[in-house]
């Protein structure tokens, strides 16, 4: 057997649409080896999310719910997913690439003694072996890896696979919990907010990014008004970080988050390297700079040659015209 | 209080990448070496530790080449206390189990409260051996802080999740690692780099660290290096900014079809 097994993850009550990108993908693999595809959620509650994940097509669906998960537990989410390999034979683990998947994942993979590769934009199956792609070194190269331990576990970058509805009627399992509240060695206490409700950039189809072009905090002002109109994320590079004119959850590139919208607007942004390691996998890149020479050219899609202050509030007020 | 911080020796961020004759790995000479820049935060973090509280000793390690040396020297020029180098003889040898495996095996007879990492190294950007080693170790963990107390041997720390910050409470001994933003990276004293030359570096082999080579399980292995695929040029639209904006909203309605 060799079914596989993917992580669905929930936050607030919500499934996240890339861990249906996963499942899709997952489902072709089930597909082309005759095996099964198994579903996991872990949560307080999460019996009322099966119905959607069934959408999706797996075979079973692994609820595991216990009131120790009113918060995410690192150590609580690892002993399920060792449970549920386990119990299910699974032996590849698939998710989406996130913050909580990085956390606890990796320690079950080593547990197992099995290897793990992280961030993937292509996943495909060689007779029994998994193969993947990955971007190293700020994105200079693309590796191949095969993962050759008897179970493997890879996590898939957001935005890359397109999630689709497949028919199927999962049945759903509840898993029993062997877990106390002894067992939780870290725990969350409280979820902080930031200041304000943003769409979160590393799952986000659109983004529109400010660098250092933007000559202060008011300059951003302009680019979350154009990202409040078409419904995208703010990001930012490097300097516009370090200047202090926006907060680090927004930076994109190499000590930022790794970006692959439909859509990224750099706006400011020359396009150094450690820029481009973030966001070159986007599938549309628009760039506005005044610099006719600055790299950010050389990747663009479509590139405007002009000052940001006057292009941008123009485009705003052109979608406004428009609609 | 005892304090290990692991880092990582990465081509320089600026370096060309060229795909060497086996098609499997990068070619390593002429490449300028640095520490992983997530390794920084890692390190200054041990270093405030050590000064704020007492009998703090603080270790750095680092699983690599005999030239990491300069690595280590690097931060006992920082202040670090003490150092190790558990050798390996080529690069790229291994992968994060691997090399989650070896920093658990160094540290199984140690005494140790926390270990800091580097959320990940630049490079692979796989993320992964910190929560390996905790796995391994079955100790706490907290991942990908900004900010940390320590406080009647809990650690309160705050770590960035996609869209807010979950605060996580742990015990020691915790393994953490550093995210941007935790603090200000100090740079090396002259003073620091005097005291630093005169410091030993222990090194020690697999065999040390009762490991055998030839049994270390490699999880992943690379089959081949490509170049990114090259990009079409794209379009470059000069002109005034009212007809280059309107030619932008064109080309995201009908092109892309986002609006």
């Amino acid at each position: 057997m060799s079914d596989i097994l993917v992580f669905i993850e929930t936050r607030n009550g919500n499934i996240k649409k890339a861990s249906f990108e996963v499942l899709t993908k997952a489902g072709e693999l089930t597909k082309k080896i005759g095996a099964k595809l198994n579903a996991l959620l872990i949560g307080k509650d999460v019996s009322p999310l099966t119905d959607t994940v069934k959408k999706y097509g797996a075979d079973t669906i692994i609820t595991a719910q216990s009131p120790l998960f009113e918060k995410y537990t690192s150590d609580g989410y690892r002993k399920v997913l060792l449970d549920v390999i386990d119990k299910y034979n699974a032996k590849y683990i698939l998710a989406a690439h996130t913050a909580m998947a990085t956390d606890f994942i990796p320690g079950a993979a080593a547990v197992l003694d099995a290897g793990m590769i992280s961030d993937c934009i292509d996943i495909s199956l060689e007779g029994n072996k998994l193969i993947v792609k990955k971007p190293l070194y700020a994105s200079k190269v693309i590796a191949e890896s095969s993962l050759n331990t008897d179970k493997a576990f890879v996590t898939v970058r957001p935005n890359i696979f397109t999630a689709a509805t497949a028919t199927g009627d999962a049945k759903v399992e509840k898993l029993q919990l062997n877990l106390k509240e002894a067992d939780l060695k870290s725990k969350v206490v409280e979820y902080v907010k930031g200041d304000t409700e943003e769409i979160d950039i590393s799952e986000a189809d659109k983004i529109v990014s400010g660098g250092r072009g933007e000559k202060g905090p008011e300059g951003f002002k302009t680019i979350r008004e154009l990202a409040d109109l078409i419904g995208a994320g703010v990001g930012a590079s490097r300097s516009a970080v370090d200047s202090g004119w926006i907060e680090h959850q927004h930076q994109v590139g190499q000590t930022g988050k790794t970006v692959s919208p439909v859509l990224y607007i750099a706006c400011g942004i020359s396009g150094k390297i450690q820029h481009l390691a973030g966001m070159s996998s986007s599938k549309y890149i628009v760039a506005i700079n005044k610099d006719p020479e600055a790299p950010i050219f050389k990747v663009c899609d479509i590139g405007i040659v002009g000052d940001l202050f006057k292009v941008v509030p123009a485009a705003i007020e052109e979608i406004n015209k428009s609609s | 209080m005892n304090i290990y911080v692991f880092v990582k020796h990465v081509p320089d961020t600026e370096a060309r990448i060229r795909i060497d004759k086996s098609g499997k790995d990068i070619n390593r000479e002429d490449i300028i070496f640095m520490d992983s820049p997530y390794d920084e935060y890692a390190v200054e973090q041990a270093l405030l530790l050590s000064e704020e509280n007492e009998d703090v000793n603080t270790t750095v390690v680092t699983v690599g080449k005999e030239s990491a040396e300069a690595l280590l020297r690097d931060n006992l020029a920082k202040g670090i206390n003490e150092s190790a180098l558990i050798h390996t003889d080529e690069y790229g040898e291994y992968d994060a189990l691997s090399t989650a495996k070896i920093i658990a095996a160094f540290l199984k007879d140690k005494d140790y409260d926390i270990l800091f990492f580097g959320n990940k190294a630049y490079g692979s950007d796989n993320a992964l051996v910190p929560s390996m080693v905790a796995g391994l170790l079955g100790i706490a963990q907290i991942n990908q802080i900004v900010k940390m107390d320590v406080n009647n041997g809990k650690i309160v720390a705050e770590r960035q999740v996609e869209g807010m910050s979950e605060k996580v409470e742990a015990t020691i001994p915790c393994l953490i690692s550093a995210q941007k933003g935790l603090n200000e990276p100090r740079m090396k004293s002259l003073k620091g780099i005097m005291a630093a030359k005169k410091k030993e570096i222990p090194r020690m082999t697999l065999d040390d660290i009762g490991l055998n080579k030839n049994e270390l399980k490699v999880g992943t292995s690379i089959e081949k290096l490509e170049k990114p695929p090259e990009k079409a040029e794209g379009r470059i639209v000069e002109g005034e900014p009212v007809d280059t904006a309107k030619t932008l909203v064109e080309y995201l309605k009908t092109e892309i079809k986002v609006l």
